[in-house]
């Protein structure tokens, strides 16, 4: 094992290691992973101390790229490497995060394909309720192209969708096909194995496979490329109540028209808030003009509220149908757009909370609290009963937020 | 007779072209912001026995000639303090800030103790007009009014001697009280409503009051509670005037901020004219104050020469409309915008982004407009990241209820 270690190096040293074409997962957008294990992170100290750095980026890009396209496939060619080197395939994926030949999506979606796995506990259950024949097509077609070497993630989860039609939308409700299959000889058994593999590692849930991703990501870079590469740190961070990271979202959700149209809301956004002044103009029948320049808050608000505007008429864009738009995914998409550079985005995601504020624990509090007042201060005997209101009256006089009235009605925006 | 003149003229040349340092007792502020009386050394004196400097002459109350050092004690103290801090502004101005107006301007009057009202064409108003205390004031150069011998003068400081006034005496010194008030009668009126609807309800609907079984107990309780609301309502003022300050006085010549402050107002004057208070003037004078006394808290914790008056940077301070007024000028709701906005945008260059951003602005300008551009404008010409920084300015102002 060492001569061949020696041999690798050798052999790494004679080539060069950046080859022309980058390798097409290589991350070019995001900072440090949110996937940090800290077992990992100690075995792959270990890696870098046995093997170079150089070594490593040349192996894992030269010997996986023809399977890019693939999780699953990757996987496999991770662990051949791995068991080569003498080190997990996990290991492997974690330390292709580190060198940033994948950024957090594409290891995401790797590190889930190592949960496809043989089950070999398999229950035996009952056929009723699923209609067999409408689906047994499908599943012969789907053994047939995993058998032919399709990306199985890719065929599993246009069979999912296929017969989530037919009514088998559940998890259990899959097993119960493949086994009926099984039983009916429509796949033998080792198939069977496979695709239960597929259906307990969730396959069709993922939101993301390699191969989609590689292709938006591809387009846009096409239309937006890169002319050096920027990380942020803040994109690949789960930012309140989103299931994932930002820029997942857009990749999970749009296609690349719709991330370059969510991004060019915010450019727009950013050159107005740049401007050098904004002026409201009137022009009345008779000729007149009259200029109303906007100062103080009232530029800034104007910008988020045409930023609102635009919002609203690209959700009613025939291009949008079906598809939610929030301001993260926005902010996303101009910075994948390379629309607005990394240390814009945190001053530009806390606007949403400006724009949209979320209410404190404290406000709902406060809330429940201004409500059950009066039946709590009849219910309680005197003098009990003002103790409810002595505490709403203190409440309310701390709390600080003030509501404008009449009077501090000075903006126009 | 040429001769002489000559002689004399290279005699004294020595003494007047050579500046003096004397070592006198002032009051300075110690690096935990406490008062103490120390030695400090005066520099550019002209006169070795005179308040009479390069840049400063201190006088006291109309007169023309510098305080002598043989004065009495209090007024020797107060001279020394105000020409020590006033030399420590100057050189803020001319080394910190590089400004060519302050580095050239001449000799200023400044006076202490005097009690009388400008007059832009007389200099002093007449001595029948009511005498001011516990304040003091910069006024810019008048041309003088030849056909009555008033000759001209260059900008002056004013420091008002100290008086005890009664706070009930002091214009708006009931705001603060009349808030805590309202509280108490919105709490009051709510109690006696909630009393009334208990007493209601216990007459129509039997059994609603579990614990108290006897009706009449249960009026009584009632009534009493609502006496005893009302007897605490009626005796507010009483109450908190016992916990509340009653007595308002200030020596400003012994308060290092405000000599600061008054000397910044001389500075920013070749651009913010100091013909009256603003929000905005105020607000930079206090700004720079507070960077030369290198605190968020100004004229405060010197309870001997100052009862009453101190500002600092507050966490929340939501802007209110009459602030734009004249009459709320001093409140410190504009420094703790400045100071905050320096924090986001350049804490170790803040000063010098402030200073050059009076070019964009005049005393009559409005916070919420004029002073949010101001900073906006200063913040993209001088700020390392303009646009994420102006984001950040944009929420500070937003928080502030601007």
């Amino acid at each position: 094992m060492k001569n061949l270690t020696t041999l690798f190096i050798l052999f790494s040293i004679s080539f060069p290691i950046l080859a022309e074409e980058p390798y097409p997962l290589t991350n070019l957008r995001e900072g440090k992973t949110r996937y940090k294990n800290s077992t990992l992170d100690r075995e792959l100290k270990s890696l870098y101390f046995t093997y170079s750095q150089d070594f490593l980026k040349y192996q894992l890009t030269l010997r996986t790229e023809r399977y890019v396209k693939c999780a699953s496939a990757l996987k496999g060619r991770l662990q051949k490497i791995g068991k080569e080197l003498q080190v997990s395939g996990k290991l492997l994926a974690y330390a292709m995060r580190d060198l940033n030949l994948l950024d957090d999506i594409s290891y995401e979606i790797i590190k889930n394909s190592f949960k496809i796995k043989y089950s070999r506990s398999l229950l035996v259950g009952k056929d009723q309720g699923i209609n067999i024949p409408s689906a047994k097509e499908k599943i012969i077609l789907l053994a047939e192209k995993i058998k032919r070497g399709a990306c199985p993630e890719d065929v599993f989860r246009s069979f999912a969708r296929a017969v989530k039609d037919d009514g088998v939308a559940k998890n259990h409700q899959l097993k119960r096909i493949f086994l009926v299959a099984k039983s009916s000889k429509i796949i033998d058994s080792r198939m069977h194995k496979y695709l239960n593999a597929l259906r307990i590692a969730k396959v069709q849930t993922w939101s993301l496979t390699l191969k989609t991703y590689l292709k938006k990501l591809k387009s846009v870079r096409k239309q937006k490329p890169l002319a050096t590469p920027e990380y942020s740190d803040f994109i690949t961070k789960k930012f309140k109540d989103q299931k994932g990271p930002s820029r997942k979202y857009i990749y999970a959700h749009y296609n690349m028209e719709q991330i370059l149209l969510l991004g060019n809301l915010l450019l727009k956004m950013k050159k107005r808030l740049n401007a050098r002044s904004i002026v409201i103009q009137i022009t009345y029948p008779e000729g007149e003009i009259e200029d109303i320049p906007l100062n103080g808050m009232q530029p800034f608000r104007f910008c988020l509220r045409l930023l609102r505007k635009e919002m609203a008429e690209l959700r009613q864009h025939k291009l949008f149908n079906n598809v939610s738009i929030n301001y993260m995914a926005i902010l996303a998409a101009a910075y994948e757009s390379g629309f607005v550079p990394a240390k814009d985005l945190e001053e530009l995601a806390n606007l949403e909370e400006l724009w949209n504020p979320q209410r404190s624990k404290w406000e709902k509090a406060t809330f429940w609290a201004g409500r059950f007042r009066n039946v709590s201060a009849l219910l309680l005997p005197a003098p009990y009963g003002l103790i409810p209101i002595m505490a709403m009256m203190v409440i309310e006089s701390t709390r600080a937020k003030s509501i404008p009235g009449e009077n501090q009605d000075f903006n126009l925006f | 007779m040429n001769l002489r003149i000559l002689l004399v003229a290279i005699f004294s040349f020595p003494i007047f072209s050579h500046a003096l340092e004397v070592s006198q007792e002032a009051l300075i502020r110690d690096d935990n912001f406490k008062p103490i009386i120390t030695k400090v050394i005066l520099q550019d004196l002209t006169a070795a026995d005179q308040f009479d400097g390069k840049y400063f002459k201190i006088v006291k109350g109309k007169s023309d000639d510098a305080i002598s050092m043989q004065d009495d004690d209090l007024t020797v103290l107060k001279a020394a303090t105000t020409y020590y801090h006033l030399t420590k502004a100057r050189n803020y101005f001319v080394g910190k800030l590089h400004s060519e107006y302050v580095k050239n301007l001449p000799q200023m009057v400044i006076r202490i103790d005097i009690t009388n009202t400008y007059n832009e064409l007389g200099h002093f108003a007449n001595d029948r007009y009511p005498p001011i205390y516990n304040t003091a004031k910069s006024f810019p150069a008048g041309r003088g009014y030849p056909a009555r011998n008033i000759l001209p003068w260059g900008n002056e400081i004013w420091f008002r001697p100290s008086k005890k006034v009664h706070v009930s005496e002091l214009p708006g010194g009931e705001m603060e009280n009349a808030q805590l008030k309202n509280v108490f009668r919105q709490f009051r009126n709510r109690s006696h409503v909630v009393s009334l609807d208990k007493f209601m309800a216990e007459l129509l609907v039997e059994g609603v009051d579990k614990i108290s079984e006897d009706p009449l107990d249960s009026f009584f309780r009632v009534a009493g509670s609502s006496l005893v609301i009302e007897l605490i309502f009626q005796s507010t003022d009483r109450f908190v005037s016992l916990f509340e300050k009653n007595w308002y006085y200030l020596d400003a010549a012994m308060v290092p901020e405000i000599i600061y402050h008054e000397y910044s107002h001389i500075a920013l004057s070749d651009k913010i004219a100091i013909s009256h208070s603003s929000p905005i003037n105020e607000g930079l004078g206090d700004y720079f104050a507070s960077q030369m006394a290198n605190s968020k808290k100004l004229y405060g914790n010197i309870k001997e020469y100052n009862q009453f008056i101190a500002k600092k940077v507050r966490k929340r301070n939501p802007y209110q409309l009459q602030f734009e007024n004249v009459d709320f000028a001093n409140t410190d709701f504009v420094f703790a915008l400045i100071y905050k906005a320096v924090q986001i945008m350049d804490q170790k260059n803040g000063a010098a982004i402030i200073y050059d951003m009076r070019n964009y602005l005049n005393t009559d300008e409005t916070i919420k407009e004029q002073l949010i551009d101001a900073l906006i404008n200063a913040c993209t010409r001088f700020c390392v990241n303009p646009f994420p920084t102006k984001l950040k300015l944009y929420q500070l102002f937003q928080s502030h209820g601007l």
